[in-house]
């Protein structure tokens, strides 16, 4: 086998609103302690599945990121103790580390700025500038493979669009695929990440069995990926919503200096404020008419 | 570069540009050059603000095929060179142009020969510039006959757009039929940009030409340098006076195949049946022989229902250009570039690790990092370099943007 390091860094969720209403419900659904046991347990088989095999995992709630593994600095303080006769060391480190620095964001978090969306994006941005640097530190030669997964549990912002497409071009330039894995409603932004950077999207039917899916698909890379029956691809809603009524369209006007979007003419651009000439539009396509018409008797 | 384009560098004031470099204290400089390297790169790297591009463009691309190509300065020869980097220069035209158009014209022999019509698909035209390749350089070349050529098809290009020709010459002379300053003024008349980047030495018929008509001049130093230049141009440059603003009518298609049962436009439930049958798509209808393009999926025109297999495109039934939102959104980052972040020294910042990489600051490499002046992160210079070259989003300045 090559020796090519794979690495993978997983995003998690750790928005409370997604689980507050989820406390005092029957056993049948999924509590936030059993979800981060789930992903424990997802980032063990991980590691264990190969040796070349590295890790990263970033945490993120409403207003806030933080790198839960790997932690350099906390890291040589956890010696492993021999209470689990039969834990693999590494795995070991992986637990505590986690355990500790999530303890440690969750307590800090701040009540005040309560927003149902996560920080989602802020997270992605981060894990693209920490593999552009893994990229650069490559010792020519060698050959490494990249990788994101996004395990979100709340709905999209649509004010991140923007900045979430631009972190998708990145990761579609590096060549990284991102792998999104949902617990709540369809979500249009990951679901067009995934189809553009060739990843595997997925909306969890049941969360009971988030665990199953998780190893089914998400623990194998590219490669293996060829070979699995993976869930059919949906068509990947492309159409953008206007910049007036942030309603989806069909046909729209584009505004020829910076790109707004508009259901319908306007007189001036809401964005770049440069004034249209409304009787101009028809010129313009009037003109084309007359183009296809001169084609055509030619 | 060329910032100071009256001046020659041999007319400019003598400068002792060694004494920039100095020593460390082991006598190596690799520390400044360092230095110097890291500050080229982040002024490169620096937008204007407010400036308005020309964001769609049409390009006509003008590849030289005289005998001068066949000079071997450039390794192996110069069409071989220019030929590999005008493909990358068209996939980066591409990604950051993403509905703009580009042509190919070659000219050799005193005439000029069009490659390529202006269209949307990089693949197809690095396609024709591989066939190139293979093909003889000879006679001299005609800038007036592609001028021309160019002329033609860019003088009926909607005002809204661009109207560019980036010339690419190894010739040092001009075969022409008439009066080329005609035809310049011809162009300028016309608000078509000229550029011109020469392999081989300055022309001045070449100068009056790109000064004439607002466009750039270069000459290349070596091929890093000629690929520099070809990057320069693959970025929107800022629009002409004259450029006129406009709303374009533009189509969303969604893919569609109709077997799968989620087809929930309220339009195709009504016409559903007719496209449940593999169809041909109107871009390979041309191409004869092959299955390519006869599939069940596709995009669909929104107005006249005819089927394409890629998206940006023009209808050929209804010439509505037909884009996803991926493809705006894509040059969007031209539009809302990000503030430059100012160099601060490591003892005045408040954190020890990078915002972004979460790299510990050494004391040793880490001389100055950077600072976003909203968020008052500090980043490390790879970090700032890939954040403004590449992702153009701060991730600091993300939490704001969700919490207003």
């Amino acid at each position: 086998m090559s020796s090519s390091i794979k690495h993978l860094v997983v995003i998690i969720d750790l928005n409370p609103f997604y689980w507050s209403d989820k406390i005092s419900s029957t056993t049948t659904t999924l509590n936030f302690k059993q979800y981060l046991k789930i992903i424990i347990q997802f980032c063990n088989a991980y590691i264990a599945f190969d040796i070349n095999h590295r890790l990263t995992i970033i945490g993120c709630s409403n207003n806030e990121t933080c790198f839960l593994y790997p932690d350099p600095t906390n890291e040589s303080l956890i010696i492993p103790t021999v209470t689990k006769t039969n834990l693999f060391e590494q795995l070991f480190v992986i637990d505590r580390v986690v355990e500790n620095n999530l303890k440690e964001f969750i307590e800090n978090l701040s009540p005040q700025h309560i927003s149902s969306g996560s920080m989602i994006t802020m997270a992605l941005t981060q894990a693209l500038c920490y593999i552009n640097r893994l990229i650069r530190d490559t010792l020519p030669g060698e050959k490494n493979s990249f990788r994101i997964l996004i395990i979100q549990t709340t709905t999209d912002t649509s004010k991140q669009y923007m900045n979430f497409m631009n972190a998708v071009f990145t990761s579609e330039k590096i060549n990284v695929p991102i792998d999104g894995c949902i617990l709540n409603n369809d979500s249009s932004l990951l679901q067009q990440a995934c189809d553009l950077t060739s990843g595997i999207y997925l909306r969890v039917p049941d969360p009971n069995g988030l665990l199953q899916y998780l190893l089914w698909l998400y623990l194998t890379d590219k490669e293996v990926r060829k070979m699995l029956a993976l869930p059919t691809k949906v068509a990947v809603d492309y159409r953008p919503a206007c910049f007036c009524h942030h309603k989806l369209i069909d046909t729209g006007y584009v505004c020829s200096v910076c790109l707004s979007i508009y259901c319908d003419n306007t007189s001036t651009c809401s964005t770049c404020r440069s004034a249209f000439d409304i009787n101009n539009q028809s010129i313009s396509t009037s003109n084309g008419i007359t183009d296809s018409s001169r084609r055509q008797i030619r | 570069m060329d910032d100071n384009d009256d001046q020659y560098r041999w007319e400019s004031g003598y400068e002792r540009t060694w004494e920039v470099i100095q020593e460390d204290e082991s006598g190596s400089i690799t520390a400044t050059v360092n230095a110097i390297n890291q500050k080229n790169r982040r002024k490169e790297l620096a937008q204007l603000p407010n400036v308005r591009l020309g964001m769609m463009r049409h390009l006509y691309l003008v590849l030289d095929m005289s005998d001068a190509m066949k000079d071997q300065d450039l390794r192996p020869n110069r069409l071989f060179c220019s030929i590999e980097l005008l493909k990358e220069f068209i996939f980066l035209y591409f990604d950051s142009n993403p509905i703009s158009q580009i042509g190919i014209i070659i000219t050799r022999k005193k005439r000029t020969e069009k490659i390529s019509e202006l269209a949307g698909n990089p693949r197809s035209h690095v396609a024709l510039l591989e066939q190139l390749k293979y093909q003889e350089c000879e006679g001299e070349a005609s800038i007036q006959n592609a001028l021309e050529m160019g002329l033609q098809t860019l003088k009926h290009m909607p005002k809204y757009s661009s109207r560019e020709m980036l010339f690419v010459l190894g010739c040092l002379t001009t075969c022409d039929p008439g009066n080329i300053s005609q035809t310049i003024k011809i162009c300028k008349e016309n608000e078509i940009r000229c550029s011109v980047i020469s392999l081989s030495a300055e022309v001045r018929i070449f100068r009056k030409l790109c000064v004439d008509t607002k466009g750039l001049y270069h000459v290349i130093v070596d091929s890093s340098h000629f690929q520099e230049l070809l990057q320069i141009h693959s970025r929107p440059l800022p629009a002409l006076d004259k450029f006129e603003s406009s709303l374009v009518r533009m189509g969303f298609p969604k893919y569609r195949t109709y077997t799968t049962s989620n087809a929930n436009i309220s339009s195709t439930t009504t016409s559903s049946t007719k496209h449940e049958k593999a169809s041909m798509c109107m871009c390979h209808l041309e191409q004869r022989g092959g299955t390519n393009g006869f599939s069940i999926g596709g995009y669909f025109c929104p107005t006249c229902e005819s089927k394409y297999c890629e998206l940006p495109t023009e209808c050929s039934i209804c010439h509505l250009t037909l884009v996803s939102a991926p493809h705006l959104a894509r040059s969007y980052h031209f539009l809302f570039p990000i503030e430059q972040f100012i160099e601060i020294t490591l003892d005045k910042s408040i954190s020890k690790k990078c915002f972004a990489c979460q790299h510990i600051f050494d004391e040793q490499k880490h001389k100055n990092i950077y600072q976003c002046t909203s968020c008052k992160n500090v980043f490390c210079f790879e970090c700032d370099l890939f954040i403004h070259g590449t992702i153009f989003t701060c991730p600091g300045c993300i939490r704001y943007g969700q919490l207003k």
